[in-house]
């Protein structure tokens, strides 16, 4: 790579530091910094992936980075691998994405939201290629300490009862991980993911499984898998649409990142296989994957429909990478890059709607074609896309999540999805129906955003956004198959965690 | 009735974890960990005394850059969610002589959170302490002489100002150290100095500044913006 | 050993108190209990004596205590304290929408 990984955690971070500083002094100079700073780091995301696609498709693509310039065991050291540079251009493209939707969405005149923002980012950036226990955890409660100030920006009665309850739910998985964290670091001595996944069947039986219980849960809560959903509907729809769209896309992504790191590297899927644990995974995802879908048929308010499908399709990811097979493993990570895809558009696309709408919130849906029909395409796509059919990437990420139950005959479990398909078309329908209604009364209705020409119209951001995010579904959905091979090197990494070790350790600390 | 079974269930659970932290080990199951090398090399290493400064802000510094970025988030989410809002002042502070002693302790306080933070590598202390017993002058400001006070001699703008020079140092000492010894936030060997004295250990002074004063600035800020809305029903 | 049996008895007067109580401030009291009984649990477990984590020049050789899990505890509890003022923040702007912090009367917060 032509450059340090550490800059992609550094950008985001001095332009969230000069923000207020650049505020105080002169507010327009900020709207530029804002813009240019996202281009920016989308800019480094792909030189690194770009420098980096060679070393990918080769197998050998392994940065670390040792901070105040100890190795590993001592400091804090940066392990940036194939699996860390998906998940980490994921967050850029998405944190580009929002940002520039943003500009459209909320207008430039909050400019703690943008701090918040790149802060975001940062912590999301710090959690896929930290390769120490104590900072992820740092690292997760960044992230989640912004999102709570994210959701809760409307300041409406209903938005800070739903940062509430997250909060509740997120503090604890806070605590549950660090619980876990300390139990590991006081059976072993160590804070470094590779110290660790080297030495874990060390730990005495009960204390790994104790461990592994609270990282666990911590996870499950922060992923919103079945016993644990109860905040996302509310989470969901109450925050703006590109919060939910950051929530959905990228949080629940790195979560997914979080899960593959500590359990198939960190401990080793073996403690969770002999425990029996990885069976019941797999069941409590497939339950919150048919709760997620069923559930959302009865919503009639866009983005709460949204977040209960988000919640099965989570499921089922988690679902499909607990079989820890080959393919279980591409599959989940494919559904994971497409799911993000998808469903950033659909609330992106949905959020437009909302924001340019007058109204109640469940009416604001009706007559969505006649006020840009090119947007409401584009939310069809995505829901066709989401349901699974053919041309279109859903399909594809869907039928590899079905070989993978197959080949481990989870018949159940294909019945589930076949289901949850089904369920997705019941319930996208009614919305693309209200949708079509009300030709009249939109007619009537003037547009709220007063439409000033130029370039900066807010909405022209809003829709250029969208129109991105279909070009990406519909060729994503083209050219599956460009992900088959740096997926497998991942799926090596994850399956062969010795690797990662050496990487890091360098092969030397064996005692 | 669901109250009691919560509590039965609580206390089952509680049971089992605590048969299963028993089996804790008596020392660490590896034998060259980072803490043993921490107390053995601390001295010589970074020039620190204390041993927790230095893991905080050199073997661990990317931590603290990290936890102080969350009071960052945290101080930027309250101003965004208390923001929108008229903001009401009282002079009404509390009488003449609790604001005349207040006048003489005052100075005091800021002298003491100054030492704590300048003395972190040396003896209990540092940034963050030090950092909170600088945000007690705006409350004390808050209190005792009333809002507009605080408004007038220390207003938000300088605070936020105060906020980001601290997390600009610290950021800065950080590229400083790319500078000088190649990596991220690495201690400079020749700012080292002789350990025990007060210009020693290397950038471990410069970062407990920075974490101090936007510890400080961010407390003071998250108290100010809380209290403008207690105060609007006087 | 009492150690262990204080850190599970507050972790679980914690967690009954965000389970059964219906009231948002007790409820952030039962969080920090769960969260002061980790911290306490994490420098409390340190097996090895010794004296505090700092070097006296006159007695280098003086044994120390691990020194790691006070580091690591001084960070969450920034942090813990962090999410608790941005938590008590939300609960009072709400409680100036809503004039309640009863759970049962915040409809939003039971569905």
């Amino acid at each position: 790579m032509i450059f340090s990984p550490l800059l992609l955690i550094l950008l985001p971070l001095g332009t969230a530091f000069l923000i207020p500083l650049v505020d105080l002094f002169h507010v327009e100079t900020r709207r530029l910094m804002v813009i240019i700073s996202a281009s920016f780091s989308l800019f480094l995301g792909f030189a690194a992936l770009w420098s980096a696609w060679p070393e990918l498709l080769a197998g050998t693509f392994f940065h670390s980075y040792h901070l105040s310039g100890w190795l590993p065991p001592l400091g804090i050291n940066l392990a940036f691998d194939s699996l860390g540079l998906l998940f980490s251009s994921l967050v850029t493209l998405f944190s580009f994405l929002i940002i520039v939707y943003s500009i459209g969405f909320i207008g430039h005149h909050e400019g703690k939201y943008y701090v918040l923002l790149f802060l975001f980012q940062a912590g999301c950036q710090g959690i896929v290629m930290t390769g120490d226990i104590f900072n992820l955890y740092v690292f997760i409660e960044l992230s989640a300490i912004t999102s709570y100030a994210l959701i809760a920006f409307e300041r409406d009665r209903s938005s800070l009862e739903a940062t509430i309850k997250y909060m509740v739910y997120g503090i604890l998985a806070g605590v549950f991980i660090f619980l876990g964290i300390i139990i590991i670091y006081r059976s072993l001595g160590t804070l470094n993911i590779a110290e660790i996944a080297d030495n874990f069947h060390r730990i005495p039986l009960t204390l790994q499984r104790t461990s592994v219980v609270f990282l666990l849960t911590g996870l499950l809560i922060k992923l919103g898998v079945f016993p644990f959903h109860f905040w996302m509907a509310k989470v969901y729809g109450s925050a703006p649409a590109s919060i939910s769209a950051l929530l959905s896309g990228t949080l629940a992504k790195v979560n997914i990142y979080i899960l593959l790191r500590l359990f198939w590297v960190g401990t080793g899927f073996s403690v969770l296989r002999e425990a029996g644990w990885d069976r019941f995974l797999l069941g409590i995802a497939l339950l919150s994957t048919i709760l997620g879908h069923v559930l959302a048929l009865r919503e009639r308010e866009v983005k709460r429909m949204l977040a209960f499908s988000s919640m099965g399709h989570m499921g089922m990811i988690v679902a499909v990478l607990s079989l820890n097979t080959p393919l279980g493993l591409f599959a989940g990570l494919l559904h994971a890059v497409f799911h993000a895809l998808m469903k950033t558009g659909l609330f992106l696309s949905a959020g437009y709607f909302l924001r340019f709408r007058e109204g109640p919130k469940e009416k604001r849906f009706t007559g969505a074609a006649y006020r840009k029909l090119p947007i409401f395409i584009g939310f069809i796509i995505f829901a066709l896309s989401m349901i699974g059919i053919p041309p279109l990437n859903g399909f594809f990420s869907k039928w590899f999540t079905m070989q993978a139950f197959l080949e481990k005959d989870v018949y159940p479990a294909i019945a589930l999805i076949y289901s949850g398909n089904i369920l997705g078309l019941i319930y996208y329908l009614p919305f693309v129906r209200q949708g079509m209604l009300g030709k009249e009364s939109i007619m009537k209705q003037k547009s709220t955003s007063s439409p000033t020409p130029g370039f900066f119209y807010q909405e022209r951001f809003v829709t250029t956004v969208v129109y991105i995010l279909i070009l990406l579904v519909m060729s994503s959905g083209l050219l599956p198959f460009v992900f088959q091979e740096p997926f497998e090197v991942m799926i090596a990494e994850l399956t062969e965690p010795i690797r990662y070790i050496e990487h890091v350790l360098g092969g030397i600390i064996h005692e | 009735m669901k109250v009691f079974l919560t509590a039965i269930i609580l206390a089952f659970t509680g049971g089992a974890l605590f048969v299963n932290l028993g089996s804790i080990p008596d020392s660490f199951l590896l034998s060259h960990t980072a803490s043993r090398f921490y107390r053995e090399a601390v001295v010589t290493e970074t020039g620190a005394l204390n041993t927790v400064s230095a893991i905080l802000y050199d073997f661990r510094a990317f931590d603290s850059l990290g936890e102080s970025t969350v009071i960052f988030a945290t101080v930027s989410g309250i101003v965004l969610l208390l923001s929108r809002k008229t903001l009401p002042v009282s002079s009404a502070g509390l009488s003449l002589i609790v604001k005349r002693t207040f006048g003489i302790l005052t100075p005091f306080v800021f002298l003491l959170s100054v030492y704590i933070i300048l003395h972190g590598h040396l003896s209990p202390g540092g940034g963050f302490q030090g950092g909170v017993l600088l945000a007690v002058i705006t409350i004390i400001f808050c209190i005792i002489y009333g809002s507009s006070f605080d408004l007038s001699r220390y207003p938000p703008q300088r605070k936020t100002l105060i906020e980001t020079t601290g997390a600009l140092l610290f950021l800065g000492v950080g590229i400083i150290g790319i500078a000088l010894t190649g990596s991220f936030l690495g201690n400079p060997s020749a700012w080292r100095g002789v350990p025990g004295t007060l210009p020693s250990a290397g950038s471990i002074v410069p970062i407990n500044l920075g974490v101090g004063l936007k510890v400080g600035a961010g407390l003071a800020i998250i108290f100010y913006s809380m209290i403008q809305k207690t105060l609007k029903r006087q | 050993m009492i150690y262990s049996l204080c850190f599970v008895a507050l972790f679980m007067i914690g967690l009954y108190s965000i389970l059964a109580q219906r009231d948002l401030i007790k409820m952030v009291i039962g969080l920090n209990l769960v969260e002061g009984a980790v911290f306490f649990w994490t420098i409390t477990m340190v097996r090895e004596a010794g004296g505090v984590p700092i070097v006296d020049l006159a007695f280098p050789e003086l044994p120390m205590v691990d020194p790691i899990p006070q580091a690591l505890t001084l960070t969450a509890i920034v942090i813990s304290a962090s999410t608790t003022a941005l938590l008590l923040t939300i609960i009072v702007e709400l409680n100036r929408m809503a004039r309640t912090i009863e759970i049962d009367s915040l409809k939003g917060l039971r569905e």
